[in-house]
């Protein structure tokens, strides 16, 4: 497990959530929460992979993870939305989303063999988006619903 | 005070969540809660990204009020000003005659962040997207120069009104155009890192998180789809855009 690289992807997740933040407006206050949840979701997926879980499971931990880190470093009765949706979206497929799309303008124009390389590209680029974003949308779900039964905070009614 | 009155104050508010980026369970619940601070029971609401609209009794005939949604921005601290507004005056800490000064209050609060910042937080948010798949110094100077420019050009073009759409479009061009003549002049290897991490301070996040939120609530359903069908586009165009800069530049 390379403990360095694992640290430095996770301070890059968490710089991108409070970027994210700002660009999204998000209170002041929200920003430094955001660069916390963004950094804990990346980290627990991380190691989760370096020792030897799939990718789809670790992100759905991480998401879920990222829920509970959330819950107790903001002291609010309402944790608001923009701060989970900032911190979890580093683990998402934006680069698969990009590359589906690119790659199904492509097919239309392609033949023989580079059709049939762009095609399975595609397809392996729209399942990772499908998988990835199902165990993050798996993954929130659950640890909402763990917060909810445990403490009652609510979640998604804030901004 | 006529009857439509408390329904009149309570969709001023609400909208004010809706125009600022907020998510239609959050306006529904800011809606009910200004009510409550006019002792009124809930009215049946429908709530659509176009209009709003909530029927009331009034002297004894029901009576429907429209309110058009018009162009939905994002200003969270508008949109929070909001919610805690009508959280007050649901509690009876805000006098229902004072409500109209708290409204305009909250239709003056800006965003929290100035231009300078916005159009750091959009380049450095780029280049550090860039950074993911492994350091790249090219990879990185350029997503920051083409975020940075096509970010300038976008504030430039909110300010002047133009549509989403067009403004994405646009922006989307420029950066992924500088992107791909520094990836021409091998500034970079990291060439579809490099091009996406271009244009991501543009990625759709309000509207995939209010359309979440609105589709799980159930209550919301459509209103959510919809969110998520308008940044799907968003996504398209960007990536018409990219693609676009690729074969014309590279």
């Amino acid at each position: 497990m390379d403990l360095v690289a694992v640290l430095v992807n996770s301070v890059l997740a968490g710089l991108l959530a409070g970027g994210l933040g700002i660009l999204l407006t998000a209170p002041l206050r929200y920003i430094a929460p955001a660069f916390v949840c963004g950094f804990a979701g990346c980290l627990s997926r991380d190691l989760l992979v370096s020792c030897g879980a799939s990718q789809n499971w670790s992100t759905a931990v991480a998401a879920a993870f990222l829920v509970f880190v959330a819950v107790a470093i903001i002291r609010e009765p309402t944790v608001p939305p923009v701060v989970l949706f900032s911190g979890v979206l580093p683990l998402g497929a934006a680069s698969s989303m990009f590359n589906a799309i690119m790659d199904l303008m492509r097919v239309s124009t392609l033949k023989g063999e580079a059709l049939n390389e762009a095609a399975v590209t595609l397809i392996a680029s729209a399942g990772r988006v499908f998988t990835v974003s199902l165990a993050i949308v798996l993954g929130l779900g659950v640890g909402l619903a763990f917060v909810r039964f445990l403490g009652r905070r609510k979640v998604w009614e804030g901004v | 005070m006529t009857a439509m009155h408390p329904v009149e104050r309570a969709l001023d508010v609400a909208l004010i969540v809706m125009r600022n980026g907020g998510s239609t369970v959050l306006a529904d619940r800011v809606f009910g809660n200004i009510l409550k601070g006019f002792k009124r029971d809930k009215v049946p609401t429908v709530w659509r990204l176009d209009f709003v609209a909530a029927t009331s009794i009034v002297e004894g005939r029901p009576s429907t009020i429209y309110r058009p949604v018009g162009v939905i921005g994002i200003n969270l601290v508008r949109a929070s000003g909001a919610a805690r507004l009508s959280e007050r005056v649901a509690r009876g800490e805000i006098d229902t005659a004072a409500l109209d000064s708290e409204i305009e209050r909250v239709k003056t609060l800006g965003v929290p962040y100035n231009r300078r910042v916005m159009l750091a937080a959009g380049a450095c948010t780029a280049a550090v997207f860039s950074q993911f798949p492994g350091k790249d110094w090219g990879a990185l100077g350029i997503s920051f120069v083409a975020a940075g420019a096509g970010q300038f050009l976008r504030l430039l073009l909110q300010a002047r009104k133009m549509p989403v759409a067009g403004r994405t479009f646009v922006c989307g061009v420029l950066s992924a155009c500088i992107a791909a003549v520094g990836l021409r002049l091998n500034l970079s290897q990291a060439a579809p890192w490099t091009m996406i991490a271009s244009v991501v301070y543009m990625v759709p996040g309000l509207p995939l998180i209010n359309g979440f939120i609105d589709a799980l609530s159930h209550r919301f359903l459509f209103v959510g789809l919809e969110r998520i069908a308008n940044a799907v586009y968003i996504f398209l165009i960007l990536a018409v855009a990219t693609a676009f800069a690729s074969t014309v530049i590279m």
